[in-house]
């Protein structure tokens, strides 16, 4: 804080003098936070020892002992759920805050250690055989469960990737596009029933109060799943593209109305812009079809682009005004 | 000079600072609003992501704009792309000043596009067409991203201009040549470490500053730019192609052990003055440099396997952050592990149990476990498909 400053406001009378003395006494005990640094060492930390492991076992799966292995792996696992176990807060519907700084850490660190355990046991016992489903399913069970259990949020991001990596799909933010063949129109139909799922999901757990904090990470992992597989099917039915526009205008409706009530800014601007996707292909494919000789429908298409940008800047700084004097 | 208000923007500094001061509970709410009332600024700056919004939106009218523009004057056109591209700028650059002027706008999105768009196109419509040497390019750069610096205040800007500084001497050095050629490294260093200090010192008084937030960022740039002239996998591999040195793999450069000498005790003095001077900027820059010691040696010395040094470095790293929770429980030298401002924007977003879904995700059935990738989050996973 700037003491100078502070010191001309309060001449200028918009100060009390307590407050000054207040600030003066802030300013003075002023810590020095390494909150964040900490925990990017840490977060890293455990990124460089699960992935070290992950490495370890598999090029010295032939070499090792197995049960050395595993009894490693276990070990590491069982004692983090142990400490997790022990130093836990009493479980509440509502949000639970972490005993210390360290606790959400080692939790993950339980759980990664879990899945390369489940994985290990699975390539070197087969214990799950061909059923490869469940060696997927019983990760996921773990991992709802302790996020809800221990009330951790990035565990529930875990599961909801896991949760469609069973169901066959790719869901982080990175791999989304590129990982899954959208092509496939089995895939494309899961998508869009998971991405419903979720944003129910979102819903239930903000009505039923049941860990309503959850809500976002749900609704922001349903609501991309849901435009981008919506989108996809435009794309691969192109006969009937149309209709599926209208079913994205009015999901994108019920966002925008979800957006406008809670005052998101960011439901509003990814509704926003996976809608103008939309758009663009529906105008595109129309004016391909429609004029497809000459300049004119070039012309056509690049006023499009101009006048539609021009008229959504318009629209999301109305909305954005509106946002804010609600 | 700057384009912005000047005055508004002193009164954004005045209404931030009593926003710190009013979260800390030091002042009340009335004198919160009081100060806010006394000290306005009319700006139009929109959320955050209605900001990021505006901005795609923005670049694409452009991009479309000088398409068409380009469509009706083709046989124009076609004779001077970098005419036509230069025009652009003219109008970019004119539609700013409107925005700006007129609109009010101030980190809306809009301006941001439009800079970068102007910039980018003055910079392409005068370099592309006249096949410059590297001098000159960064001579051009340099004069139009110092323009935009002083006039628009835009980190980004700042940040390029003092890089492309540091190109004209890197390139003038090479043509002078011979002794100046060889000490290349120390002069790139000499000026860094001068801009940071100046930058610092023209920070640090506690007047308000318009271009703030730029010398903030010149400090980070040139803190990385002090280091990267002295470490050694750069010089070694810039000398290698730069005097045609032809080094066999394990031969060193002439004074090698200087350069491993920068590499590694840089970024450790970087993290001692940090911590004595509780300078965020530099124990941050320090702590990212640790890594780059760490991939330096690797590179030339393999020390251990790659999934030892792994599991090595997590154990460290996890005890290191373990200590250093305990120790700081209680606040101690005027350090603390607490968060101080608990209205964190970071915390809102969920950021890092997305990043955590982000490098942890693994596919099953593989003993590879953990498939960890970039590590970093690419936005919110839309507008892919522009």
């Amino acid at each position: 804080m700037n003491i100078p400053l502070f010191n001309k406001l309060q001449q200028e009378g918009l100060l009390s003098a307590s407050s000054l003395e207040k600030i003066h006494a802030q300013k003075g005990k002023q810590l020095f936070s390494l909150h964040w640094e900490i925990r990017t060492i840490l977060y890293l930390g455990i990124l460089l020892l699960t992935g070290g492991l992950g490495i370890l076992v598999y090029k010295n799966i032939d070499s090792l002992s197995h049960q050395v292995v595993l009894l490693f792996i276990g070990l590491i696992c069982g004692g983090s759920f142990f400490y997790c176990f022990k130093k836990k807060l009493p479980f509440s519907n509502g949000k639970v805050k972490a005993p210390n700084a360290l606790f959400d850490y080692i939790l993950l660190l339980g759980c990664l250690t879990f899945i390369i355990f489940i994985a290990y046991f699975q390539y070197q016992y087969n214990i799950f055989g061909n059923r490869y489903g469940l060696a997927t399913f019983l990760p996921m069970t773990v991992l709802f469960f302790t996020a809800y259990y221990f009330d951790h949020l990035g565990i529930l991001s875990l599961a909801i990737t896991n949760l469609a990596a069973w169901l066959g799909i790719s869901v982080t933010p990175l791999q989304v596009l590129e990982a899954n063949d959208f092509n496939n129109n089995t895939i494309i139909l899961t998508g869009v029933l998971l991405g419903i799922f979720l944003v129910t999901m979102g819903l239930v757990s903000l009505q039923k109060n049941i860990k309503a904090h959850f809500e976002f990470t749900y609704t922001n992992f349903g609501i991309h799943i849901l435009f981008i597989s919506l989108l996809a099917a435009m794309f691969q039915f192109s006969n009937i593209h149309l209709l599926i526009f209208l079913l994205l205008v009015a999901v994108a409706f019920y966002f925008y109305s979800r957006a406008k009530k809670e005052q998101s800014f960011y439901l509003l601007l990814v509704s926003t812009l996976y809608t103008y996707i939309g758009l663009c292909y529906v105008v595109i494919h129309a004016l391909s079809y429609s004029l497809n000789s000459g300049m004119g429908s070039i012309y056509l298409g690049f006023i499009y682009f101009i006048a539609s940008g021009i008229g959504l800047v318009l629209f999301l700084m109305r909305t954005n005004k509106k946002l804010k004097a609600s | 000079m700057i384009a912005y208000n000047k005055t508004w923007l002193y009164n954004l500094f005045v209404q931030s600072e009593a926003e710190t001061a009013y979260n800390e509970s030091c002042i009340t709410r009335e004198e919160k609003e009081c100060i806010v009332v006394k000290y306005p600024a009319a700006f139009y700056t929109p959320n955050i992501f209605i900001r990021i919004g505006l901005f795609i939106l923005t670049i694409i009218i452009l991009i479309f704009s000088f398409g068409l523009i380009a469509l009706l004057f083709w046989s124009a056109a076609k004779a001077s792309v970098s005419g036509l591209a230069i025009f652009f700028a003219i109008i970019a650059f004119a539609a700013m000043e409107y925005m700006l002027q007129r609109k009010k706008h101030y980190q809306s999105g809009v301006d941001d596009a439009l800079l970068w768009i102007a910039a980018i196109s003055l910079f392409c419509g005068i370099v592309l067409p006249n096949n410059f040497d590297e001098l000159t390019t960064c001579l051009v750069g340099f004069i139009i991203t110092l323009i935009c610096t002083t006039r628009y205040a835009d980190r980004l800007m700042a940040a390029t201009c003092f890089l492309s500084f540091l190109g004209i001497v890197f390139f003038i050095s090479m043509n002078i040549g011979g002794f100046v050629k060889a000490i290349v490294p120390f002069i790139v260093m000499a000026i860094s470490l001068v801009t940071y200090i100046l930058a610092k010192k023209k920070n640090d008084t506690e007047t308000f500053n318009v271009y703030g937030q730029c010398l903030v960022i010149i400090e980070i740039v040139s803190l990385f730019t002090l280091y990267a002239a002295g470490n050694y996998w750069v010089v070694r591999e810039l000398s290698n192609s730069m005097f045609n040195l032809h080094l066999q793999p394990g031969q060193s450069i002439p004074f090698g052990f200087v350069f491993w000498g920068f590499t590694i005790f840089i970024p450790l003095f970087y993290l001692f003055l940090g911590i004595k001077k509780k300078d965020a900027v530099l124990l941050r820059v320090g702590l990212i440099l640790v890594a780059a010691i760490v991939f330096t040696v690797r590179y030339y010395h393999t020390v251990l396997a790659i999934e030892i040094a792994m599991l090595l470095a997590g154990s460290i790293m996890i005890v290191i952050a373990w200590t250093l929770t305990r120790y700081l429980r209680v606040p101690k030298h005027g350090f603390t592990q607490q968060e101080l401002n608990s209205r964190n924007v970071m915390d809102n977003m969920h950021i890092e149990s997305l990043i955590l879904a982000e490098t942890f995700s693994q596919q099953p059935q593989t003993t590879e476990g953990t498939k960890f990738g970039g590590g970093s989050f690419g936005g919110a996973g839309a507008s892919g498909d522009f």
